[in-house]
């Protein structure tokens, strides 16, 4: 007994979206790892120079490079250890509202080894950090830790550990921007370049702002100068630009990689979809589902036809549309293309000649049509008529051409609904010739003037032609070296059908072919290109369906669609009615909605969305380092500003210079953070997996959303700037003359 | 007594910052005995605070010896030095709070100070009689914001007592306090010399602290310009045979003036005379 199940397929599924969620979530966490590492060290930074008194002390006092690190590490590790707990318990709180509010069913609790690995890989990299921190303030010499102002530096010059990780980083960035980087290193690169980018304008920040301040001065700018001035010597000028630089990176990537990743699941959802809604129709009765699109949406623009031929063995498919409406209804990733290519499209302006009846006489006049076999022995040459009723076409022999002169040939025909005439032919014994000129005319319809048919030249058929001399009569010449049936096309079943080829197809013009709605190859004339047809495989042609349909029938597997505009369920009940009536029914309905909703629900999206938090929390993060910047040194800054009140300069001059202390350093750190943040998403996008599986016609665009990332950095701007600027003015109140008497 | 000696001998000091180089002293001799209370004057900029960090081992001598008891700081290693600064030398930073944990009371200030001491199985006092000595038990659990200048100075002068050191340097321990709570410290610091044997080097620049020490060192252009004791200013001949004029003859005795020395006629008194000439001119001068 062998037993066929879904599972293994379903089981590999699942296995292949969690290996992509173990690339786009590390990509984005690695980015807020490190931006939480590098503020952790700011911040140890700012407190362990806050200590460097107690350091000092605690060395004058004879304890040591080892006392003063114990001193340090006694006060800061249990804190930053104890950081891990809170951590932890957020991040249990973030799986459950992943679990409760992101993802679709019940999903369990689980509490795996990785998790409790990532705990202490945190504990690990805080303590990590704090004893680098610590260890650097410790071994400084007593006599730099005892200067009552730290050494400034207001030249250009990176330290020693400042220059290992910008060369480190800067390696790593350049390796992956070259390709020759992967694994999970990659994932951090976007993180690592505004990292490096942040540290080095950190450093050029100090010499260009005292050397715009000093120009500023020069100019008699006092406050602005000053401003510039406090912030070139402030240490925490270069820490904010550096913070600054990487949160709003991570802000405008975590926005481009969103909204990319958002934008190229809606163009996969519409490529597939093709449009808002699309019913499949049972049958090939295409005739009278036109009937009833008719009825239900009589101008064509809610809904249209759309016919999806494809060929017996290999080779390109065919779409028939209504050109004005699939173009209005269809969705096209990326923009519809221009009007102007569907032009190119249109039928020909001329009518078809119709004839009505159960019978139909044709008089040939004059004849000298005769037919000749290989040996010479004369052979009766046939007339007839193509005839196409309802789709379907008559192959209609009138009669015989026995003898040169007058006939008259009658025959019996299914027309009583009316049939056009499609072609004139003549018809002999294989290999036999046929030559010679006759008059045709009807009483039952118009077979003039010559212009309504196409005239056959070719070497192997030879010269079929047609003149007249009047509206109701038509003169044929025929001049064939040896066809069974030789047939005068009527003009308004076009002999070449204008198709819009795939982008990256180049037809030969001498042997393009279409697949035509009879599934016979018809020649076709490539009259325009189309990157991607919608729900259509990439290898696909598009006709015009009312070309198509002239004087053809509709093969048997042809797959006959409907298109809406919109998700009409009124409009869908109408047609669907109106089908009924004509005993067709509707197999499938699909939706835009459906098919975009099949995309969002998977690990791929899922994983993505954390983008948005990403974003949010390191806006959030850096704003906690300017606060924590301010309230470390806030005495000092207060100080300086009561010395300028001292001074004489005004309240109000005061609360502006506080408040432009930190300003430029914000804008400084947005608008290279928002250049990393476009230029690491580039880099980085390319290797997230944006779908479960990857869709049959690729609409992958990774181009920049400048839009969201614009966004992003105006965000960031405002966010920080407003948090700045609160907390500048925030000083200027506390600036108070009794800042300079305060000695503890 | 517990007290150190401290000795230099052509003591030399470079300053180097971006690129430029500054001598703050050069060639300095100085002896101070075990037990002595010794002031060290001098104008703003002439040396007085960098021998101060040589003498506590903070600063790294470029040229020359310096002696605290046995040990030659310029030959110690890193370990010596801090246990030189845990048992025997401590130095007193110039303003009171730059010596003190401000979120310790005195008490835990003091008991902060000796704990690389005690680690080290040094038998000290509880903070408590530190505090005792300076006359500061008082206010010994007070926090620091509450202390007037005066007791934060006391307070900084027992954390310096704290590990009882052999030397106590000292920097300016009066200059931001009004003449009461200036003589109050200096009588304790009197009071430690006194009683405990400390060796203290004090530097200042307040005349009347100058007055109030048995002997004052002034340091001048990077040297031992001159010595006072008990009120009498004399000029130093250093080891090398140079003798720096004190100010007000350098008044008069203008450069490129040539100078005698004169045995005085009664040997027994072994006193020279200087006579100085004007350049070119044999005889005359002034004495």
């Amino acid at each position: 007994m062998h037993v066929l199940s879904g599972l293994p397929d379903l089981a590999q599924d699942i296995r292949d979206q969690t290996d992509q969620s173990r690339v786009t979530v590390p990509l984005l966490m690695a980015q807020l790892g490190l931006l939480a590492v590098v503020v952790l060290w700011l911040v140890l930074l700012a407190a362990t120079e806050q200590r460097r008194p107690e350091v000092a002390l605690a060395r004058l006092r004879g304890r040591g490079r080892r006392g003063a690190r114990a001193l340090l590490l006694g006060e800061l590790l249990p804190v930053a250890l104890v950081g891990v707990v809170p951590g932890f318990a957020a991040a249990l709180l973030g799986s459950w509202l992943a679990r409760t509010v992101l993802l679709p069913g019940t999903a369990p609790f689980e509490l795996r080894l990785p998790v409790l690995a990532a705990v202490v890989l945190a504990a690990v990299v805080l303590a990590l950090v704090t004893v680098v921190a610590v260890v650097r303030i410790a071994r400084e010499p007593v006599e730099t830790l005892l200067r009552r102002v730290p050494p400034r530096h207001t030249r250009w010059g990176l330290g020693a550990a400042d220059a290992l990780v910008v060369a480190g980083a800067g390696t790593l960035v350049v390796a992956f921007a070259t390709g020759n980087l992967d694994g999970p290193i990659a994932l951090a690169a976007p993180g690592l370049l505004a990292i490096v980018v942040g540290l080095v304008i950190a450093h050029l920040t100090s010499p260009t702002a005292s050397i715009l301040g000093r120009r500023l001065l020069r100019r008699g700018r006092v406050r602005a100068g000053v401003s510039v001035l406090d912030a070139a010597r402030s240490p925490a000028t270069r820490r904010i630009v550096a913070v600054v630089t990487l949160a709003s990176a991570l802000a405008v990537f975590s926005a481009d990689a969103y909204v990319v990743g958002d934008r190229n699941r809606a163009s996969a959802a519409e490529q597939e979809a093709g449009a808002a809604m699309v019913a499949d129709v049972s049958g090939n009765n295409l005739a009278d589902l036109r009937q009833a699109l008719d009825e239900v949406d009589p101008d064509g623009r809610k809904a249209t036809p759309v016919v999806r031929i494809r060929p017996s063995g290999s080779g390109p498919s065919t779409v028939a549309v209504v050109p004005d409406a699939f173009r209005s209804i269809a969705v096209f990733p990326g923009g519809a293309p221009p009007a102007s290519l569907w032009d190119a499209l249109a039928v020909p302006d001329v009518q078809p000649i119709v004839v009505t009846g159960s019978e139909i006489t044709v008089q040939v006049e004059g004849s000298t049509l005769e037919s000749r076999r290989i040996g010479g022995e004369p052979n009766p040459v046939t007339l007839g008529l193509d005839l196409v009723r309802a789709g379907e076409t008559l192959h209609t022999t009138l009669g015989q051409l026995e003898t040169p002169g007058d006939h008259r040939l009658t025959k019996d025909v299914s027309c009583t609904d009316g049939c056009y005439v499609t072609g004139i032919w003549v018809g002999t014994l294989p290999g036999a010739t046929i030559d010679g000129t006759a008059l045709l005319r009807s009483d039952q319809f118009d077979l003039g003037p010559a212009d309504q048919w196409v005239d056959v030249h070719d070497r192997e058929n030879g010269r079929f032609e047609a003149k007249s001399s009047g509206p109701d009569r038509l003169h044929i010449t025929v001049d064939s070296p040896g066809t069974t049936v030789f047939t005068l096309p009527q003009v308004w079943v076009p002999t070449t059908v204008p198709a819009l080829v795939p982008g990256s197809g180049d037809p030969d013009p001498e042997t393009f072919t279409v697949v035509g709605l009879d599934g016979e190859d018809r020649s076709a004339d490539a009259v325009g290109t189309l990157d991607r047809v919608p729900a259509s495989a990439p290898d696909t042609n598009v006709v015009n369906l009312d070309l198509v349909e002239r004087g053809s029938g509709v093969a048997p597997l042809t797959q006959i669609e409907v298109w809406f505009a919109d998700d009409d369920p009124v409009l869908l009940q109408d047609l669907t009615t109106a089908l009924d009536e004509r005993g067709i029914a509707l197999s499938d309905v699909t939706t835009l909605d459906d098919v975009r909703a099949s995309y969002d629900d998977s690990v791929a999206a899922w994983s993505l969305q954390l983008s948005g938090l990403v974003g949010v929390v390191s806006l959030l993060i850096a704003l906690l380092v300017l606060l924590v910047s301010a309230i470390s040194n806030w005495r000092f800054r207060t100080r300086d500003l009561a010395a300028l009140r001292m001074g004489g300069v005004p309240r109000r001059s005061i609360r502006s210079m506080a408040v432009a202390g930190q300003l430029p350093a914000v804008l400084v750190g947005v608008a290279a953070g928002s250049l990393c943040g476009v230029y690491g998403a580039q880099l980085a996008l390319p290797i997230v997996p944006l779908f479960a599986t990857a869709p049959e016609v690729s609409t992958l665009d990774l181009d920049t959303a400048w839009a969201a990332t614009l966004g992003a950095g105006v965000l960031a701007l405002v966010v920080l700037g407003v948090g700045a600027s609160l907390i500048g003015r925030a000083l200027a109140r506390r600036s108070d003359l009794r800042r300079l008497r305060e000695t503890l | 007594m517990n007290g150190l000696l401290v000795s230099t001998r052509g003591l030399v000091h470079i300053y180097r910052s971006e690129g430029h180089e500054v001598a703050a002293l050069s060639g300095v001799a100085l002896d101070v005995a075990v037990g002595e209370m010794v002031g060290l004057l001098g104008p703003s900029g002439a040396g007085k605070s960098t021998l101060l960090n040589l003498l506590a081992g903070v600063f790294r001598a470029s040229a020359g010896k310096v002696f605290i008891g046995p040990l030659e700081l310029s030959a110690a290693t890193p370990r010596q030095l801090d246990e030189m600064r845990a048992n025997d030398v401590s130095l007193m930073l110039q303003g009171a709070s730059r010596n003190l944990l401000p979120y310790f009371t005195p008490h835990e200030n003091v008991r902060f100070a000796q704990g690389a001491a005690r680690r080290a199985g040094k038998d000290l006092p509880e903070p408590g009689d530190v505090l005792a000595t300076v006359g500061l038990e008082a206010n010994a659990h007070r926090p620091l914001s509450e202390l007037t200048p005066g007791h934060l100075q006391l307070a900084a002068l027992a954390v310096a007592m704290a590990p009882r050191p052999g030397v106590l340097l000292a920097d300016e321990p009066t200059s931001q306090l009004d003449h009461p709570a200036r003589d109050l410290v200096l009588e304790r610091m009197s009071a430690v010399n006194r009683e405990l044997g400390t060796t203290i080097v004090l530097v200042t620049h307040d005349p009347d602290v100058a007055a109030y020490l048995p002997r004052t060192i002034t340091i001048r252009d990077g040297r031992v310009g001159g010595e006072g004791r008990s009120g009498e200013e004399y000029a130093v001949v250093t080891p090398d045979g140079f003798l720096p004029l004190p100010l007000h003859v350098r008044e008069h005795l203008h450069p490129g003036t040539l100078v005698r020395f004169h045995r005085s006629e009664d040997e027994a008194d072994g006193q020279y005379v200087l006579i100085a000439e004007e350049a070119g001119h044999e005889g005359g001068g002034d004495e």
